[in-house]
């Protein structure tokens, strides 16, 4: 087992964990959410444009690095990685909102 | 590099294949059955998840549905053919795709709160017209046919590749799990396991990728030396073959695939009003890691110089012949192959879900307003399991879908603009949006099939949009957006309560 394989094992390990905890956060909310009839009206849509302009930039800036050096080979399975990590943090960010009420 | 270090990995048995399948339904039976319990009272609740799915489940299952099992293993066969222009053009407007519903979303969730689907949009936004509902509707439904029964393509390709199992035992057992367990929780279950499923899609799917790169000698130096030794172009992204081979049409092609698909309206619709924006924002953003990651091991197979007559003639099974033969343990062999089942079990329930709602709003109560709760039910899960079968026994019979894609293709290519303008433009009027339609097929279809797919593309974006323009130019109609706040008062949740 390499060093970079265990690397991957450990921080999948950690995403998985943390993405585990915030579904059960989130199964929970569902459940409380069904008994109440609450609605947020007192909301901000967030910006979008620089948003997605960043994201498709870096989509593609990460593509080319590829093709530059070969340890960015394990950058896309890295940001997977991420992803799974951002889902989990998305079902905190969202109790956190809850929380003090701002959107 | 050595080609004679790929064998066929041995373990893999038809139990093990049955096991994998109906073990993942069951688990979702499961998670289907307490939903249905805790959730489920109504069609409002079936249909639209109350309107209450949270910024967690939303972003997990936007994720989830837009991750086709073909797009598993796409990512990896256009690296395969293209090299790295391949996987950018396949890969840049795909998450793009999803971001550019947000400002769409944004504007109808404030018009229309209370609406369910986006044909039930096009009845209020054109004064009732059955032939602009109408036309979406069937849209919508063709594009849910077809992306169901292709996922089920997929997975029986590959399921029946990687096990001795028959193909169409794969499609029937597929259509059995996925109807079994969206049959009891409808939007909820489909957002929950979605979400599951978009673990399933990340953490196990870079651990297989990394695992591969493990298994070759000399690891991602060997890999990179080897492509750009055997064709440089391989390792760059500004190849204009990969562009006009496929990566502009694919590009239009992505943005239809969303805006014209009840299965993400559904969402914008279902998730809580203050989280739509940055599920979409999210979604899009997060999606991009996996097929980039999925996509290494086409670079792999390049590396290895592997032919595609050796993966069976067709270049989508690049990324299972490699993780099948590169040497891994069993238990990294079946993970990928439960990355490919998730993303495939994903869709297709989302896609059953976007059915259900298409069936209950634009069918049932559209021409029967007077049709019981209790009735809608019953017919709506039902209507969802029709659909379900019907896309398994296309699929079964052999027939070749290439009527259904290209229908598919030109209503949704079609409608792309002529649904946007819609949105964000009030003078759109009803003739200029069905005959921007009528008339994109009726002259960009013949032209695709003459000068190809990308002057076919063109063609129908720019009729639609063109006679849209002009017919609403010189019809003079203006509509009053705020009579889609008046039009919808949760119809579904007075039933509910009546």
């Amino acid at each position: 087992m390499s060093g970079l394989f265990l690397f991957f094992l450990l921080i999948g390990a950690a995403a998985t964990i943390l993405y585990a905890m915030g579904y059960s956060v989130g199964v929970k909310q569902a459940f409380d959410d069904a008994q109440q009839e609450d609605e947020i009206e007192d909301y901000q849509d967030s910006a979008y444009t620089v948003t997605i302009a960043i994201a498709v930039l870096a989509s593609a800036v990460i593509i080319g690095l590829v093709g530059v050096s070969p340890i960015f080979i394990y950058a896309g399975p890295l940001l997977a990685i991420v992803t799974t990590f951002m889902v989990g943090y998305a079902f905190f960010y969202e109790k956190k909102m809850r929380a003090s009420g701002k959107f | 590099m050595d080609k004679s270090v790929l064998v066929l990995s041995e373990g893999l048995t038809q139990g093990l294949g049955y096991a994998l399948m109906i073990g993942f339904g069951l688990l979702f039976l499961i998670l289907a059955f307490v939903i249905k319990r805790r959730l489920i009272r109504s069609t409002h609740d079936f249909v639209i998840a109350n309107r209450k799915v949270g910024l967690g489940f939303g972003v997990g299952s936007v994720i989830s549905v837009w991750t086709w099992a073909m797009a598993v293993m796409m990512s990896s066969a256009m690296t395969y053919q293209w090299g790295l222009s391949g996987l950018f053009w396949f890969v840049v407007p795909n998450g793009f795709a999803i971001m550019a519903m947000v400002p769409l979303a944004r504007i109808l969730r404030r018009k229309m709160p209370e609406g369910y689907t986006i044909s039930q949009f096009a009845h209020t936004r054109f004064n009732g017209s059955k032939v602009a509902s109408i036309v979406v509707t069937i849209a919508m439904i063709f594009g849910i046919l077809l992306e169901t029964l292709i996922n089920i393509k997929g997975t029986s390709v590959v399921m029946s590749t990687v096990f001795p199992i028959a193909w169409e035992t794969v499609v029937i057992l597929t259509v059995v799990v996925v109807m079994t367990y969206v049959f009891f929780g409808g939007l909820w279950t489909s957002v929950m396991t979605g979400t599951f499923n978009t673990w399933m899609i990340t953490t196990p799917a870079a651990i297989v990728v990394v695992a591969v790169y493990a298994h070759i000698s000399g690891g991602a130096t060997a890999v990179f030396e080897a492509v750009k030794s055997a064709d440089a172009s391989n390792l760059s992204v500004f190849e204009a073959d990969a562009a006009a081979g496929f990566g502009i049409t694919l590009a239009f092609g992505l943005l239809a695939a969303v805006v014209a698909d009840q299965t993400f309206w559904q969402k914008v619709w279902a998730v809580r009003k203050e989280q739509v924006t940055r599920t979409f924002l999210w979604g899009g953003a997060l999606f991009y890691p996996i097929p980039i990651c999925l996509g290494m091991l086409g670079l792999a197979g390049l590396a290895f110089g592997v032919t595609p007559e050796e993966i069976g003639g067709d270049i989508v099974a690049i990324g299972p012949y490699m993780v099948s033969h590169i040497g891994l343990p069993l238990i990294l062999i079946v993970a990928y192959v439960l990355v490919i089942l998730a993303a495939c079990y994903s869709t297709i329930d989302g896609a059953a879900s976007a059915l259900s709602s298409i069936i209950a709003i634009d069918i049932i109560k559209r021409f029967n307003t007077q049709t019981k709760e209790a009735t809608l039910f019953y017919i709506t899960r039902f209507g969802m399991i029709l659909g379900g079968v019907i896309s398994g026994v296309i699929v079964l019979t052999g027939v070749d879908f290439t009527t259904l894609v290209l229908t598919t293709y030109a209503l949704k290519t079609s409608i792309l603009l002529p649904l946007i303008l819609a949105i964000v433009w009030n003078k759109t009027s009803v003739l200029g949006f069905v005959g921007g339609i009528v008339l994109s097929i009726a002259i960009g279809m013949p032209l695709r099939h003459l000068y190809g797919e990308m002057v076919g593309t063109f063609s129908i974006l720019a009729i639609s949009a063109g006679v849209v323009i002009l017919a609403s130019l010189l019809t003079k109609q203006k509509f009053d957006m705020n009579k889609l706040l008046e039009a919808h008062k949760d119809e579904l949740a007075h039933d509910k309560s009546s």
